[in-house]
């Protein structure tokens, strides 16, 4: 009964989020003059279908690329809401992840790959660790909301990448841009070029087995849990919960400086003034709408993934702005934060059509 | 007789799993305290809550002065001459006595808020009622006892005629309760007509001019004073004889568990609220705090369990002084704990049984090894903890919050008691809870006394500190006002006690 | 170094920097006031970052189309009560926890708009609002003259504290943010004291929106806002949820931006970088040193039912 399995009953809310967006979506479509079916025929393949070249990489295995980091990052941001903390910096841990795992990619020099990699990698989730623990020490010891502390850090670490790639970091070259890291810090990929899909996935998937174990088979599982759910209960009941918010935001933020890591060493292999804007933000639409369970969430990264992948395509050959999956996402957390008004136009829709037959008799006097 | 002010016909009213009121008539004449009796979750409450419009009634019809009335809001029960002291205060702390009175039926132009004339009126009416209160004063400063004087002042200055109280001598001392009493009467010679709501048979007596008792839903019969006794009304109120009185042999105490020596602990608000209190527990005997709620008792509570770090002072347990704010290193010492607020403190609503159950051990052996949980144990030990303390359940599955009050508290109640246990502190351990458990958890307390157990038992239910201590402390303003040997304590004296009245107890 | 600085805090013109503060604070203390109504009420209000950006979008986009700004202003500020409404719906009908609420809204609003403007493009730039003169300190150089919505945003600190503090409905909203079950008792229909104080404080968002595309720049681009509205949340804290207080806050996060500018311009050298987290550590600086002492109202964040 700790295990909430991912049964229909639990995944139905979710489910229907993500069709009545669909819907509204291909609404906007059909008012701005462009043929929803047409789209989403081309989203799905651009997303799932398209075979690779010899140039362009396989469209599945582009999917699964971009739904890496949204995983990563959708699992550390629901550790922190089984806590009861909203962790919405997930985008500037990202960022100083990023930072510090091409850091080290670059400023350290001869070593081999099996010290240098695990190495840029630690460095990446040390940043996250850091940024991310500086909002939970805070929220711990000065009751700071999280929420706009975190929102907070991400502004300034904006800022700090933005000033160490025009500045310190910056290479020789034109463009702001920090220089290559070095091969030996590549996290690297699984299958040969074009293809891009990278171990990244491997250990998303593996982190999504870590945190299953954790919260469904560990004590401190199910400590973060109480404290969330009741933490003046949790409290009286000998739990430290300043101490497991730290330790929730703390790993909160592992998770989301391992999701830069995994982005700049496998993809960029150098990091831009601007890589990612919103992944850390999309991510928490990932969170809601894996509703905590690591099978939901994978569901969950990767829709996200194969919108933002297919979007592409579904420009290009409907016609439709790849912008449009930003309005689909936009309402699928709306239905997901409040599955009652799915429920609710869905059940008018049916009653409004049964009342259309045969005048009912009204029930009450 | 007169005709019935008020005729409630056939109420049902269901809530998930329960059904709180089974077809209850009930009516009420002009100028009667009609009093309504019954155990915790009889459905008293949602009956007159329906009444005053929170909740809608699934069956039934309510007939006012003659004419039958829909009652959709609070708002139309006002506007109907109906008035509530509820069981839980509805006033705003931060507001003043006033402004907690116009509350709703304000005056003044263009929305502008006018508190002079108002205030008069407040005046007015404390006075006429003998409903002693400063208008100006912030609510929050208030004792509960003068708390419910402007609960009463805020209904009559919307002129309700009909009354309702429900559970009002829950909060207040025997002096207070007299007051009340003389405050009822004076309502009912102006034509008010008042429901008064019980599970206290004693007051009911006094006050009641019928006496209608509720049992599981349903009304079990309507009587009056006259024709009706102490025992025949318990019996009717709980469905068999009961045991009015705790069993219990006299105490043998043993070493010194629990020392606190000049503790002072700051409240929420960062005021005073232990102020230099010294006690000490010993093995096999139970003290009892006495007060009226909000005179620090709950932060003792806390300072004493690790929860509060206290300004000044120091808690020795066993001879060894407890770190401050560490609830697990009293725990760990020895300490059980059931708190004052089962939902709030004491359980994790959406939680199973069994977790609740091991809220404060699941880190350890054998529920948990190397950090990996074994949910089996979990379950085997709610399982027997559930056999144990008679925690009616489907199984241990459910989640807690799916039980009635009672089940909740026994649970509570069997995680405290399934640790090894040095001192155990009782904070309010039968609130809200029926006759069954309240019995059970009493009998279980007195066990833990005489296994060896330093008990200290903090209520604002003064019935329970004096039939369970041997020895009585009444906490006033924050200090120990008193102390009394539980055998010869005298009630009414204890009352004065617990309204700092020391010197007119003592004489 | 110290003579540099004393030269520099010497040349410097305090009314210029008063100025400069006061109006890198508007959008800050609107949304702050913003904070303060829905709070008041009981309901937590994340979403105003969502509701700015969202009215700074439609009041860029109207005041183009109708080629006037007070269509605009009027445009947006209804846009933000209807984000505003929507975070009512889900929270206080729908009773989510108001935190996910919020933060959908600046999601949906950042996706809403971001589409918008890619779609419908951003190329002519917006008629600005005026600036305007206060009457008694029309003749300080420099002090007097401001942006319209600045001289607003100091009317509206006055306004929220007298209806908040001396008018029944602020009576009705702070008790039904306090003890909501007490107002219902007394008659009072909380919910709808709810969605109307989302309302107010969705309009004082929309005023603050209207502020990046009226007054600072006459373009859209995309999370303009850039966290404006949690430093708003933060101020309305530091300030206890009461309005003057809240814009004092907001200037203590805007002045040594503002200072830091007059450094630079005198040639201190400053990388802009810093000079633009000032206002997001003052924030944070802010928030370690006053929530513990500060008392939100106790009903904040707890849907209300029977
Ligand atoms: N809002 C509610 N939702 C579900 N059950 C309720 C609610 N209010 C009361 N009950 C249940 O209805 C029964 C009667 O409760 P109540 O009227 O409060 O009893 P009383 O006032 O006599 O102690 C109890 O079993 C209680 O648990
Ligand atoms: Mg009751």
């Amino acid at each position: 009964m700790i295990r909430r399995w991912f049964w229909l009953g639990s995944a139905w809310p979710a489910v229907a989020s993500v069709l009545m967006a669909l819907a509204l979506a291909a609404l906007v479509m059909v008012i701005t003059g462009s043929d929803p079916l047409a789209a989403y025929g081309a989203l799905f393949q651009g997303a799932f279908l398209r075979p690779g070249t010899a140039t362009r990489p396989t469209a599945f295995f582009e999917t699964l690329v971009s739904a890496t980091p949204y995983l990563i990052l959708a699992l550390g941001i629901s550790i922190g809401f089984a806590a009861g903390l909203f962790n919405i910096g997930a985008e500037g841990q990202l960022y100083m992840g990023a930072l510090a795992s091409v850091s080290v990619g670059f400023l350290v020099k001869g070593l081999p790959w099996f010290v240098h990699l695990p190495l840029a990698i630690a460095a990446g989730v040390l940043a996250g660790v850091i940024w991310a623990g500086i909002a939970g020490w805070l929220k711990a010891t000065r009751d700071a909301p999280e929420v706009v502390t975190t929102i907070m850090l991400n502004y300034i670490a904006y800022a700090v990448v933005n000033y160490m790639v025009n500045g310190p970091l910056r290479h020789t070259g034109t463009a702001p841009r920090t220089p290559d890291i070095e091969p030996s810090a590549v996290l690297p990929t699984l299958l040969p070029p074009p293809e891009r899909l990278h171990w990244g996935l491997i250990l998303a998937i593996a982190c999504a087995v870590g945190y299953y174990l954790l919260m469904n088979r560990s004590a401190l599982g199910l400590q973060i849990r109480l404290v969330g759910e009741n933490r003046h209960a949790a409290r009286y009941a000998g739990i430290n919960v300043n101490g497991t918010y730290l330790i929730a935001m703390v790993l909160s933020g592992a998770l989301c400086g391992l999701a830069g890591a995994v982005e700049v060493l496998a993809l960029y292999r150098y990091l831009p003034t601007e890589f990612t804007v919103g992944y850390g933000f999309d991510s928490i639409a990932v969170a809601l709408l894996g509703q905590g369970n690591p099978i939901g969430i994978a569901l969950a990264a990767l829709l996200f993934g194969a919108m933002a992948n297919g979007s592409g395509f579904m420009q290009f050959s409907a016609g439709v702005s790849n912008y449009i999956i930003a309005v689909v996402q936009a309402f699928i957390i709306v239905f997901v934060a409040a599955p009652g008004i799915a429920r609710d136009v869905l059940v008018n829709w049916w009653a409004r059509r049964i009342r259309r037959k045969p005048a009912a008799q009204g029930g009450e006097a | 007789m007169s005709e019935p002010v008020l005729h409630m016909r056939n109420i049902t009213k269901r809530f998930p799993g329960v059904v709180a009121n089974d077809h209850i008539c009930f009516d009420l004449n002009k100028g009667e305290i009609h009093a309504l009796l019954g155990e915790n979750g009889a459905g008293k409450t949602t009956l007159m809550n329906i009444f005053y419009g929170l909740y809608q009634p699934d069956e039934g019809e309510i007939w006012l002065n003659g004419r039958r009335v829909t009652i959709h809001s609070p708002r139309d029960a006002i506007a109907l001459g109906i008035g509530m002291v509820h069981q839980h205060f509805t006033l705003v702390p931060t507001l003043s006595v006033t402004e907690n009175v116009i509350l709703g039926a304000e005056t003044g132009q263009l929305g502008i808020l006018d508190t002079r004339s108002p205030r008069a009126r407040v005046a007015a009416i404390a006075q006429e009622y003998g409903l002693e209160v400063d208008p100006d004063a912030l609510v929050r400063t208030l004792p509960v006892g003068v708390q419910q004087r402007v609960e009463i002042i805020k209904a009559l200055y919307r002129n309700a005629q009909v009354l309702i109280l429900d559970e009002p001598t829950a909060v207040l001392t025997p002096l207070e309760v007299e007051r009340l009493f003389a405050t009822l009467r004076a309502l009912v010679q102006r034509g008010v007509s008042i429901i008064f709501i019980s599970h206290k048979l004693k007051e009911v007596m006094a006050i009641a001019d019928r006496i209608t008792v509720l049992r599981q839903g349903r009304v079990v019969g309507s009587t009056t004073p006259a024709e009706a006794d102490e025992a025949k009304l318990a019996s009717m109120m709980v469905g068999r004889p009961v045991m009015l009185q705790v069993e219990k042999a006299p105490a043998q105490p043993g070493e010194v568990v629990l020392s606190v020596h000049n503790l002072k602990v700051m409240s929420d608000r960062r005021a005073v609220a232990v102020d230099g209190v010294s006690f000490e527990v010993r093995a096999g005997e139970i003290i009892g705090i006495a007060g009226v709620e909000g005179n620090g008792q709950s932060e003792l509570v806390e300072a004493i369990t690790g929860l509060r770090p206290p300004v000044h002072g120091e808690v020795l347990l066993c001879g060894r002084p407890l770190p401050h704010a560490l609830p697990r290193a009293a725990i760990e010492a020895g300490m059980s704990h059931v708190p004052e607020d089962r939902h709030k403190y004491g359980m994790v609503a959406q939680q199973p049984l069994f977790v609740n159950l091991v809220l404060s051990t699941f880190h350890k052996p054998p529920f948990a090894r190397r950090g990996l949980l074994s949910l089996r144990t979990m379950r085997e030990h709610a399982r027997r903890l559930i056999r144990e303390f008679d925690v009616r359940t489907p199984n241990e599955q459910v989640r807690i919050a799916s039980l009635s009050g009672g089940n909740q508290q026994k649970a509570v109640v069997a995680r405290e008691f399934s640790r090894p246990m040095r001192l155990l502190v009782a904070a309010q351990p039968t609130r809200g809870v029926d006759v069954g458990s309240i019995e059970f958890i009493h009998k279980r307390i007195v066990q833990a006394r005489d296994q060896g157990a330093a008990v200290l038992l903090v209520s604002a239910e003064l019935d329970e500190v004096m039939s369970l201590s041997d020895r009585i402390l009444v906490m006033f303003k924050g200090k120990i006002v008193g102390e009394r040997d539980g055998r010869s304590a005298d009630r009414a004296e204890i009352g004065l006690l617990m309204m700092g009245k020391a010197e007119e107890a003592s004489t | 170094m110290i003579e540099t600085l004393l030269e520099v805090l010497g040349r410097i013109d305090y009314l210029f920097l008063l100025g400069a503060s006061l109006r890198a604070a508007t959008p800050i203390v609107f949304a702050a006031l913003g904070g303060i109504f829905s709070e008041r009420s009981g309901v937590i209000n994340i979403g105003l970052e969502g509701m700015m950006l969202t009215s700074a979008y439609v009041c860029y986009k109207v005041a183009v189309l109708a080629a006037s700004p007070w269509v605009g202003l009027l445009a947006g500020v209804v846009a933000a009560v209807l984000i505003a409404l929507l975070h009512g719906v889900i929270s206080i009908r729908y009773q989510t926890n108001q935190v996910v609420s919020g933060t959908v809204i600046n999601i949906f609003a950042a996706g809403i708009t971001g589409f918008l403007f890619r779609v419908l493009g951003a190329q002519e730039s917006a008629p600005y609002l005026p600036n305007m003169n206060m009457p008694g300190v029309r003749d300080v150089p420099l002090l007097g003259n401001q942006p319209m919505l600045t001289w607003v945003m100091v009317g509206m600190v006055g306004l929220a504290t007298f209806v908040l503090f001396r008018t029944t409905w602020g009576l009705r909203t702070r008790a039904v943010g306090e003890l909501p079950r007490a107002a219902d008792t007394a008659g009072v229909p909380v919910n709808t004291i709810r969605y109307a104080n989302l309302a107010i404080g969705g309009a004082m968002a929309g005023l603050g929106g209207a502020f990046f595309t009226l007054h600072t720049v006459s373009s859209f681009t995309p999370l303009m806002t850039s966290g404006q509205g949690f430093i708003g949340l933060a101020a309305m804290i530091f300030g206890n949820w009461t309005p003057l207080p809240a814009m004092l806050a907001a200037l203590l996060f805007t002045v040594p931006q503002a200072l830091a500018g007059q450094f630079q311009m005198f040639g201190v050298p400053l990388p802009y970088q810093i000079i633009s987290t000032l206002p997001y550590v003052l924030t944070i600086i802010a928030l370690a040193g006053v929530v513990r002492r500060s008392t939100p109202p106790a009903a904040l964040g707890v849907p209300y039912a029977k």
